[in-house]
């Protein structure tokens, strides 16, 4: 079974979200959105945008990635959520209960053997 | 926001790019320099990197390297691979310091140098370091201002 393909986003929190969100804007030219983060297209050697993209956000502390207190998360692209979520609750890792679906893909958790919140996601068909 | 809502935020942000309105304030950073591109990857620091590695190759499916990570090509939309490449590695950290992080990320730039220079010049904490490789490109490294250290790539032509 193929499980993760490629990176789909980090994830971060800060004491003070707003003034680094602010600081990686004026500084290293972040198109910082309204939602706190943003999405960078993958791109050719064109530079033409292909599709795929790794979005970047900055959170503010707290339970963001409950139930981990890491300061950070990784998002993971993955082929097959549903047929992955199942292989790993086989394999006895700690999935969360919680699954979200959408027009904007599938997602599931599991947490690491060092308590980090790893993010799975399968986007929808060509994306 | 939640962080499972993520996504779905970017998702929307780049259907409606042009529409959304901004939070922050106008960009006072000169528009003849291009400054960060893209992730270029994301370390992660491990109490056990040996044992992380592991897990994440067996249960994750990641093809971890000797070296400790591996490289994720990007895909065009038919999925197959070109250039471009986002790094992963689990390790000790201790390439974070003078940072105390349990992650670092590298971003990808377009003018190391130039982008160097202009942090300089606006304040920021660069490091003196740079290195150059002409098989991995240039990297240098500025802290933000919460502590972390921002690892800034200029990957070699075509890469």
């Amino acid at each position: 079974m193929k499980r993760v393909t490629g990176i789909g986003g980090v994830f971060f929190k800060a004491k003070d979200p707003r003034a680094l969100q602010s600081w990686y804007k004026n500084h290293l030219g972040i198109d910082v959105q309204a939602w706190g983060g943003a999405a960078f297209d993958w791109t050719d050697e064109q530079g033409k945008p292909t599709g795929g993209t790794t979005a970047w956000s900055i959170f503010a502390e707290g339970d963001s990635f409950a139930p981990s207190t890491a300061p950070f998360m990784v998002n993971y692209r993955v082929a097959d959520l549903h047929g992955l979520l199942k292989a790993l609750k086989q394999e006895g890792c700690n999935v969360l209960d919680k699954l979200d679906e959408s027009e904007f893909g599938k997602f599931g958790w599991v947490i690491d053997p060092e308590g980090n919140k790893v993010e799975l996601w399968e986007p929808p068909a060509g994306q | 926001m939640k962080a499972e809502t993520l996504l779905t935020c970017a998702i929307i942000s780049c259907a409606l790019s042009g529409s959304i309105d901004r939070a922050l304030a106008a960009d006072p950073a000169p528009a003849a320099l291009k400054r960060v591109t893209g992730i270029g990857g994301v370390f992660i620091r491990a109490k056990d990197p040996a044992k992380l590695r592991a897990w994440y190759k067996t249960h994750l499916g990641i093809d971890v390297q000797a070296w400790g990570g591996a490289a994720f090509h990007w895909a065009d939309a038919a999925g197959a691979p070109i250039n471009g490449s986002t790094a992963w590695e689990v390790g000790n950290g201790s390439n974070f310091a003078p940072s105390n992080s349990s992650f670092m990320i590298d971003y990808r730039v377009a003018d190391l140098q130039g982008l160097l220079k202009a942090l300089r010049e606006e304040g920021c904490e660069v490091l003196d370091k740079v290195v150059e490789d002409p098989k991995f490109g240039k990297f240098g490294w500025v802290m933000d201002p919460e502590g972390n250290k921002v690892e800034l790539w200029q990957p070699p032509e075509g890469k």
